[in-house]
């Protein structure tokens, strides 16, 4: 600047301008020294406002999905053990079949305490599927709340096939499920109920009931009652002899990262085999009171066929293949848990590399953020004193100049 | 030979004059530091030489005859003074916008960690991602509404702060118009009494000292151009306006901006400024009004757009997957139990068949209803959900929902896949969720009292310029004989007679105009269902407005027929005119289509005849359909007409003749079948027929960028009330483990939803509702980054030019101090003089003719 014409009021507004700009940039300073941050309104840098407002949200986000894996991961270890149980549950029956199996000579002595350890394992497995994890049911799909897997010593099935009214029922062995099988001893089944479609409700026969493991046959003497095709019965026997599903297939998904979900559940039976893998197979509908879900009707047959040995070899049937059978088929469960463990274990290996991913973009936008966040102190620090050792002089001087004029020298 | 005291006058002339010359110094000294001040300077002259007359001169010739201040300049740079105008100029309007910008920036609170909407909004996402993991817990929804309530209660406060900001830059507006007129009027007062100095041939230089001052002060205001008129005087130009001129002067005045989108009488308007009828907002080109009207109108409006296009979507995205979705269900309603036979369920497909139930009453049944179906002794939800599909007396017909096999059902064994309830069995009512989780809250601003009811209802306005020559005196007589009407009333003879029940009035010739209006206001008030139609004459702009409320009032204004006020006709009133809302910019006939304003497809009534809405078609086929069923020949209707006004950008319904508009009626003809109505009453501004108040998105954002009240959100208060209803689940049957809604709620978070790069526009979206956000404050810091810096620009520009004044203009100390002994040395010397002169005149008079004495 060059100046021609210098008068008093000129210094003192150039000085106090100078002195104004600053205190200005040292105020700026020390603003950013006390509060770490380079940016307390967007207008302070831009660009930097944008990062910052991008990089919090990623933070934020992955936040997120980190606690979504853990909670994942939880519910994993859960399905994990209970996988285990089964899966040792499962082999102490393939045991017991595989002895079943090759005891001889076979009395129903010998097979008796077998079939009874069979009857706890599947008791055993039925609290096992019914395990909760939170407060919620693990194999229910969507129905957290209920129980999915209920036990019953009741069957029903509608009666047809027959000539005439009659007080003996043969049990059909095949279609309408294994009811058939069911029938163990003479007492197995303790009441026969007959549904009223007039009044709408079911009613007791009555009598004694005598059931005939050989013919499969039941027959209900005296009290005037008699069987005609169509008539709804159930039958009340002397143990569980049913295990229904009452989830469904809903599978919960997480999202774990950006677009990414994955399931988290496993569904306890269905409805049709096609649909999905299960844990205990699927459940007809049609025969849904009068058949077990999958796994479990194959560990009921078993139990059965073992109870009914000896009165089956009586009436000329030999069930030793069907125990042969039975360790085929529980190998086929066992499969269908180790098929679902792999897929958990598939599930567990993703979310961990999502946790690994999360870990180290959480490192570096902590690390982006941090450089258009926060004041680089060293930095700042230097700043602040140099620009008040500018400040400082500014001051001496112009209090200097300002002070002397013409009047000092005249006489 | 000059005269004996030739001398001594000149040296009295040097005394007088030095001692002036002194004086002025001194004066420059007293003032050094005053604000505005320039220096004087004495300027000497010679006083006129003594010659002698005669031809035949010999001798010395000329001889000075001493010395005179010929004025006392005051020393001033005239293009240093303009350029510093220029900069008041540029610098009041700059450090209005950065002002605005940065409090708007800190009504946006961001960056930060904790009160900005990136935070509360973060918080909600992460809510609903909770609530996906554990989509039974009524916690979790507890925490998804509470973040709710955070998130709306800071958009409502963003919201606020924006709306303050305007009310505040509006009200400087006319705090600034007030300061010009002050200013101005001193100006002109300053200007008569400069002239009154020059005209005695002197310089004014204090009274134009404050007159450059005043000057300073009004191109803060405004940009301005000054020029000399006569005698010192000078003239102001603002842009194409003269303010003043000489002793005259013409204010500004601020008038309420007239077709307000809102119509609502209760809220003050935005100011314009104008002069003398003519608006001047957009002449300015600098100054502090340039910088309110800019910030007022443009900065804040943009930003409110943006913000309110954020809320918008973020409540559509909400809304959209919340209402499709089913809370922890409740069977609140018991129907009742069943007595009758087995109730047969039947998958979806089976047909519709047997499935049914009769019940003793269906009075709470409606079709679409949900039901769930149990049987007397299973526990709670063990049973089946059915839908409503049909209703016949009391016997209802449903269906299952969805896919059995999602169906918590017990199957019994039949060979067909049905579900058989036992007679006795519960049958409840599933409230069905569908709610919307935000709401518009429609809020009143604290401000107003009046009415707190919100109702809504369009101010009917019609105006008619009037003869510039009618005002409130004017009488009757001279009204007629202006318009070349006659006010006549056959029977009357020369007088008008209105007539009400219980008023009759007769006017005469010489009823003033004011009169005429105010006794017309009074004589009708039983129209508009009591609340009053007005006439208003508007002086500013020289007009006559009719105003009513509530468009079934409208059949009483105007109008050829029957109604007494048919004598506005006479004025040249159209008949009624409807305004509706402003139409957004860009609107136009043949490409906006009525879906883009915001109308539905349906029907509306005007004058008797049913129109329909077609909201695919452009404004120009609906307009042109409207207008050929409302003319059909000899309808009633003919006259009426519906035309788009593109300088007001307002759809309009005019007519010769009373008229009035009503919601559609049912077209389908079916008794129970809903009537489909168009929502375009509603549009207009009007209050829909069913008394509840609807808004559209269009009215939402004009009514959120204007200062009145406007929507807001808030948190629906059936959720509040009950958490259980938070929907988590898809289906129905899902609950309690369907957590698909809420995984998608979180996922949101990351949908692509807007596009920052056309606001209010159709555009394929390409950012997230956050990555919008966080673009827009960047641009946002931008801006204000940018005022800042003009700022400084336009600081070190009056930096550079007050240093300029100085330079010509300050006193220093020094020079005066110097040039102060040098006028103390020449009057010491000038006494010193006459001392001689008089010693010399005594020894002649004293001493002449005494010789030898």
């Amino acid at each position: 600047m060059v100046f021609s014409r210098v008068t008093n009021s000129a210094m003192t507004n150039i000085f106090i301008n100078d002195i104004r700009r600053n205190l200005a940039d040292i105020t700026t300073l020390q603003h950013q020294i006390s509060t770490g941050k380079r940016v307390s309104f967007p207008s302070d840098d831009p660009v930097s406002a944008d990062r910052i407002l991008r990089h919090t949200q990623e933070l934020d986000k992955i936040d997120q999905y980190i606690r979504n894996i853990k909670d994942a991961d939880g519910l994993a270890s859960s399905q994990d053990s209970l996988f285990d149980t089964l899966e040792s549950v499962l082999m102490r029956v393939r045991d017991l079949a595989v002895r079943g199996n090759n005891e001889a000579p076979f009395t129903q002595n010998d097979l008796d305490p077998i079939a009874q350890e069979v009857d706890q394992l599947i008791h055993m497995m039925w609290t096992q599927a019914n395990q909760k994890f939170n407060g919620k049911y693990v194999f229910g799909g969507f129905q957290t709340d209920k129980m999915p897997f209920a036990i019953s010593n009741e069957l029903e099935y509608v009666v047809s096939g027959l000539g005439a009214a009659t007080d003996t029922l043969t049990m059909p062995a095949t279609s309408t499920g294994n009811i058939s099988k069911a029938i163990t001893d003479a007492n197995s089944i303790t009441d026969i109920q007959i549904f009223n479609a007039g009044t709408g409700t079911w009613n007791s026969v009555g009598v004694a009931i005598t059931s005939d493991p050989a013919t499969n046959q039941v027959t209900v003497a005296g009290g005037g009652n008699t069987f005609n095709n169509g008539d709804r019965i159930r039958l009340v026997f002397n143990k569980d002899v049913i295990i229904t599903y009452n989830g469904d297939m809903g599978e919960k998904e997480v999202e774990i990262s950006e677009g990414m979900n994955v399931k988290t559940t496993f569904v306890g039976a269905a409805a049709d085999a096609s649909r999905q893998t299960t844990i205990f197979g699927t459940q007809s509908e049609d025969e849904r009171t009068a058949k077990s879900v999958e796994a479990f009707q194959l560990l009921f047959d078993l139990r059965d066929n073992l109870y009914k040995f000896q009165a089956s070899k009586d009436a000329g049937v030999d069930i030793i293949n069907d125990l042969g059978q039975a360790i085929t088929d529980i190998d086929g469960i066992r499969n269908r848990i180790t098929d679902a463990r792999a897929e958990l274990g598939g599930r567990v290996n993703r979310m961990e590399l999502a946790t690994n991913r999360h870990e180290s973009m959480k490192i570096e936008n902590k690390k982006l953020l941090s450089n258009h966040e926060d004041v680089d102190m060293t930095e700042a620090l230097s700043d602040l004193v140099l620009k008040q050792n500018i400040y400082q002089a500014a001051l001496a001087a112009g209090a200097k100049i300002i002070q002397t004029t013409l009047l000092d020298f005249l006489r | 030979m000059t005269s004996t005291f030739f001398g001594i006058e000149t040296m009295r002339r040097a005394i007088l004059t030095h001692r002036t010359v002194m004086d002025v110094i001194g004066h420059n000294i007293a003032n050094a530091s005053t604000e505005g001040y320039h220096r004087q300077r004495a300027v000497l002259k010679t006083t006129e030489p003594f010659a002698y007359p005669g031809t035949n001169i010999t001798g010395v010739g000329q001889l000075g005859t001493g010395v005179k201040i010929q004025e006392i300049q005051r020393v001033v740079d005239f293009f240093v003074e303009d350029q510093l105008r220029v900069g008041t100029s540029s610098k009041g309007q700059l450090e209005i916008e950065k002002e605005t910008l940065r409090r708007v920036e800190a009504a946006l609170m961001e960056p930060s960690t904790t009160e900005g909407l990136s935070d509360v909004l973060s918080t909600f996402y992460k809510a609903w991602q909770d609530l996906s993991l554990s989509p039974d817990s009524t916690a979790a929804r507890n925490q998804v509404l509470s973040a709710g309530q955070n998130l709306v209660d800071v958009i409502n406060q963003i919201d606020q702060s924006l709306r303050d900001i305007r009310s505040d830059l509006n009200a400087q507006v006319r705090e600034s118009v007030t300061e010009v007129n002050r200013i101005l009027s001193e100006l002109a007062t300053l200007n008569d009494e400069i002239k009154k100095v020059y005209v005695h041939g002197n310089n004014p230089n204090d009274m134009l000292d404050t007159r450059d001052a005043l000057l300073l002060e009004l191109s803060q205001y405004l940009d301005i151009n000054v020029s000399e008129t006569d005698n010192g005087m000078i003239a102001v130009h603002s842009g194409s306006r003269q303010l003043l001129w000489d002793m005259n002067y013409s204010p500004l005045s601020d008038s309420l901006a007239w077709d307000h989108p809102s119509q609502n009488t209760q809220t003050p308007y935005f100011s314009d400024v104008t002069q003398a009828d003519f608006n001047m907002l957009a002449d300015f080109s600098s100054g502090a009004f340039k910088g309110l009207i800019n910030s007022r109108d443009e900065i804040v409006p943009e930003v409110q757009d943006w913000f309110q296009d954020i809320v918008r979507t973020l409540m559509n995205e909400v809304n959209t997957l919340h209402s499709a979705g089913f809370g922890l269900q409740q069977y609140s309603q018991d129907i009742g139990v069943t007595t009758t036979s087995d109730i047969v369920v039947s998958p979806p497909g089976a047909g519709v068949g047997d499935n049914s139930v009769t019940l003793t009453s269906v009075q709470n049944v409606l079709i679409g209803d949900i039901l769930h179906i149990e049987e007397a002794d299973t526990q709670e939800g063990d049973g089946v959900t059915v839908k409503v599909i049909r209703l016949d007396g009391n016997r209802v017909y449903f269906e299952t929902l969805d896919d059995l096999s999602l169906n918590k059902a017990r199957w019994e064994g039949d060979a067909l896949s049905t579900f058989t309830v036992g007679s006795g069995a519960h049958i409840y009512k599933v409230d069905e969720p569908k709610n919307l989780f935000f709401d518009l809250a429609i809020t009143l601003p604290s401000s107003f009292k009046a009415d707190m009811a919100p109702t809504y209802t369009s101010t009917m306005i019609s105006t008619v310029q009037l003869h510039q020559d009618i005002d409130l005196n004017t009488t009757l007589a001279d009204i007629e004989r202006i318009y070349g009407i006659d006010l006549t009333d056959a029977l009357t003879g020369k007088s008008v007679a209105l007539s009400n029940d219980a008023i009759t009035q007769n006017f005469t010739e010489s009823t003033t105009f004011g009169f005429f209006l105010q006794k017309m206001n009074e004589m009708r008030p039983e129209i508009n269902g009591g609340k009053q139609v007005e006439l208003k004459f508007d002086e500013i702009n020289h007009r006559l407005v009719l105003t009513g409320s509530e468009y079934t009032s409208l059949s009483e204004l105007g109008g050829k027929y029957g109604s007494e006020m048919g004598i506005m006709r006479l004025f040249g009133f159209e008949g009624q005119a409807l305004t509706g809302f402003q139409l957004f910019e860009g609107a136009a006939l043949y490409t906006t289509t009525l879906s883009e304003i915001g109308v539905s497809d349906g029907y509306f009534l005007v004058d008797g005849v049913s129109l329909y809405a077609d909201s695919t078609q452009t404004l120009a086929n609906n307009l042109n359909n409207w207008n050929a069923a409302l003319n059909t020949a000899g309808s009633t209707s003919q006259g009426t007409s519906i035309f788009y006004d593109p300088t007001a950008r307002r759809i309009k319904i005019v007519s010769d003749h009373a008229f009035s508009v009503r919601d559609g009626v049912n077209q389908a003809g079916l008794p129970n079948a809903p009537f489909i109505k168009s929502n375009f009453l509603v549009e207009m501004g009007l209050q829909a027929d069913n008394g509840q108040i609807t808004f559209s998105a269009a009215q939402q954002k004009a009514s959120i960028t204007s200062s009145d009240t406007g929507a807001r959100i808030r948190v629906n208060e059936a959720l509040l009330g009950n958490a259980n209803l938070v929907a988590a689940a898809t289906s129905a049957a899902g609950v309690p483990g369907d957590n698909s809604i809420a995984t998608a709620m979180g996922a949101t978070r990351t949908v692509l939803a807007m596009n920052s790069t056309g606001v209010g526009t159709v555009i394929t979206p390409n950012e997230s509702i956050e990555e919008y956000y966080d673009a827009q404050i960047g641009a946002l810091g931008t801006r204000s980054q940018r005022a800042i810096v003009d700022l400084e620009v336009t600081e070190r520009f009056m930096e550079y030019y007050e240093q300029k004044r100085d330079e010509v203009s300050g006193v220093s100390l020094d020079e005066e101090m110097t040039k102060l002994i040098e006028a103390q040395h020449a009057f010491a010397a000038a006494s010193r003089m006459i001392n001689v002169v008089d010693e010399m005149i005594d020894r002649i008079i004293n001493g002449t003719g005494l010789a030898g004495r």
